[in-house]
């Protein structure tokens, strides 16, 4: 009886307020690019690595936000684009979607002499690839008084007021170099939907937890017998 | 007239090396020491005994990225903080460690301890022609050859102690760079501008790129002198030069590669945070470089130099590390410091060349490995051709600059050495520090 009491707990916190995580891998931590798509217009890309360096120019960086891998781009001959994408599909309701995510910027030099230019990006994209939104950035120029490489900025906000239900989106992160080569590191990337229900529709959840708990006690029974 | 003076560009935190080169019908050449600088009778700081173990108390290396390396307190890179600094496993491991090719190095006189002085350095620091076993696995241990100007046996060469510093760090430090390549040293009789020359003939036939950390004033003859260096069919580089806003030659050769100097600073991880020009004073050196009083500008300079140079010869072209207070460390024998040792510090332009001539060994590597020619004379033109590159053909950045120029240089704008340090290419370290990672691959992907 005490198991089924907590069964039942347990699915009414869970019809009460539901969360969904619509990011896979977003903390890099399967070691790879798994759920993401790394696209760019020149000779570089984003990666996954442990390593507090870049891959191909060996410029520092601060290592993994949280556990042990994260995303950054590099390139060799600059003036290009690196795009990390992940497409997600929103669930049928929900009254908050939670963005969250650590980024860096680091220019070779810790400053950018002054020329413009988008640096690391933060967009919502529509399926289609075209621009909603741009969530975060553009940032370029990089004086961080703690010293190169740069420390990584969190950011969270909610975003539900950009999407839609049921409607499939990209997110996408971007590294532009300006005059010099900008690597960009991304961690713990994470777009969290919850939904909580009117009163009515919790009466109604509710009834469905019980008849579900009804069934769940009827089942042993039918077992024993 | 600034008389002629051939050094070698070597400033040793306790030493500073003499040598005369004098050319063509110059008068008389007081000959200064290689482009090395250490400690030595006129350097007003010691060597520091470092333990030759390879044990982690070498580290000395608290003051870079501190600020406080001085002659006081004087602090050394171990080799894989060089490697880390300058970005270099990535190239290193795409150029097979230089598996194959050959560095030329050509020095004045002859110290019979430098094979053993080498083995011990990379004993200390796990290079291959160590005897400590080391990370990097060559497919053919390389060797050390030393012979004589006209490749002949050395044994009968002089010693001068001044050149050994040079000639020991040159060797070090070339290992070092490109671990699995072979180096070939050529001891001159001595340090006269024909020996040395002689030299150089000799090692551009059978090495695969040159360094030279030596050099005198300019004069007139120098033109002539460059029938020396213009046949070569190899990179041929050069060391500024350690006294300030002066050139030397043969470093303003448009035939030569001409390599500057800079201070280098790093996190305690190694990597860098900033490298400017190098000028620790008159009694301690600064990098070399200006407008040639003799040559012309070369061709692949134009749009480079003459804002400053007008039509004459730039230099330099390009600069690296060579602070001997954020320098390295080189092992002597007793013959040069009384007590076998692994000592620190030492530095100068003299460091700058061997450098860049190892790192380049092993852009010679890969593009060996993918079916190219090796790097030829037309370095220079490569250099500044870099430069000028940009990935979408059009550029971002000023002409004859390129959209990727910040990604391939170091653009060094911070001091001076008596001229200003500048954005873009000045007189103290040329076009900047090469990336050499990103540089690299331009030479070993877009260049055909």
């Amino acid at each position: 009886m005490r198991t089924l009491a907590s069964l039942a707990i347990f699915l009414f916190a869970f019809t009460a307020a539901r969360a969904d995580q619509l990011i896979t891998n977003g903390g890099f931590e399967s070691g790879t690019l798994a759920g993401w798509t790394a696209t760019s217009t020149g000779d570089g890309n984003f990666s996954v690595t442990s390593a507090a360096y870049t891959p191909l120019t060996y410029n520092a960086t601060v290592g993994a936000n949280s556990g042990s891998y994260y995303a950054v781009s590099d390139d060799y001959s600059g003036s290009q684009t690196q795009y990390l994408t992940q497409t997600f599909t929103t669930p049928g309701s929900f009254n908050s979607a939670t963005l969250s995510f650590a980024m860096f910027v680091n220019d070779v030099y810790g400053e950018d002499f002054g020329s413009s230019g988008p640096g690391g990006e933060v967009s919502l994209l529509n399926s289609m690839g075209g621009l909603i939104a741009v969530l975060y950035g553009p940032l370029d120029t990089f004086d961080d008084p703690a010293g190169d490489p740069n420390n990584y900025v969190l950011f969270s906000e909610d975003i539900a007021s950009l999407l839609a239900a049921n409607t499939t989106y990209e997110l996408q992160f971007s590294s532009t170099d300006t005059s010099g080569l900008i690597n960009v590191g991304v961690d713990d990337v994470s777009l969290v939907t919850t939904a909580t229900p009117e009163p009515a529709s919790l009466s109604l959840f509710t009834t469905g937890g019980l008849l579900v708990l009804w069934l769940a006690y009827r089942k042993p029974r039918a077992f024993q017998a | 007239m600034i008389p002629k003076i051939i050094k070698s560009y070597l400033l040793l935190v306790a030493a500073v090396l003499s040598c005369s080169l004098a050319y063509g019908q110059a008068t008389s050449v007081p000959v200064v020491p290689p482009d090395s600088i250490g400690p030595d009778q006129s350097r007003p700081f010691s060597w520091v005994v470092v333990p030759a173990d390879g044990s982690s108390s070498l580290n000395l290396v608290n003051a870079p990225g501190q600020g406080t390396c001085n002659s006081s307190n004087p602090c050394y890179y171990t080799e894989a903080n060089i490697w880390t600094a300058y970005g270099l496993p990535p190239l290193q491991a795409r150029g097979k460690y230089g598996q194959g090719m050959t560095i030329g190095i050509v020095d004045a006189y002859y110290d019979a301890q430098t094979a053993a002085n080498l083995q011990a350095f990379s004993t200390a620091w796990g290079l291959p022609m160590g005897t400590s076993g080391s990370s990097i696995n060559c497919t053919t241990t390389p060797t050390l050859t030393i012979v004589s100007q006209t490749g002949g046996s050395p044994s009968g060469v002089a010693f001068n102690a001044n050149w050994a510093l040079e000639i020991n760090m040159d060797v070090q430090q070339a290992h070092s760079m490109a671990p699995c390549a072979n180096i070939l040293l050529v001891a001159t009789n001595n340090n006269s501008n024909a020996n040395l020359y002689t030299g150089v003939k000799y090692a551009y036939a059978h090495a695969d790129i040159v360094t030279n950390s030596w050099g005198g004033g300019e004069g007139a003859s120098e033109l002539s002198a460059d029938a020396n260096f213009s046949p070569s069919t190899v990179p041929l580089l050069f060391s500024a030069g350690d006294t300030g806003a002066i050139t030397e030659y043969p470093c303003t050769s448009p035939y030569v590669t001409c390599v500057g100097g800079t201070t280098l600073l790093t996190t305690a991880s190694s990597f860098r945070t900033s490298e400017y020009v190098w000028n620790d004073g008159s009694a301690n050196g600064a990098t070399g470089g200006g407008c040639s009083s003799a040559e012309g500008k070369p061709s692949y300079a134009t749009g480079f130099t003459e804002s400053i140079c007008g039509s004459a010869r730039g230099v330099p072209d390009v600069g690296a590390l060579a602070d001997e207070f954020t320098g390295v460390t080189i092992y002597l024998g007793a013959n040069v410091e009384g007590t076998a040792n692994l000592y620190c510090c030492i530095g100068g332009t003299s460091l700058a060349s061997p450098l860049i001539a190892g790192i380049l060994t092993n852009v010679n590597g890969a593009r060996v490995a993918g079916g190219k020619a090796k790097l030829g004379s037309g370095l220079n033109s490569l250099l500044y051709q870099a430069a000028s590159y940009s990935p979408t053909g059009v550029s971002s950045q000023p002409a004859p600059y390129g959209s990727s120029y910040r990604s391939f240089y170091f653009d060094v704008y911070t001091g001076n050495s008596g001229f200003p340090a500048t954005t873009y290419w000045d007189r103290t370290t040329g076009l900047g520090v090469p990336a050499f990672s990103a540089i690299g691959n331009y030479f070993i992907t877009n260049v055909p």
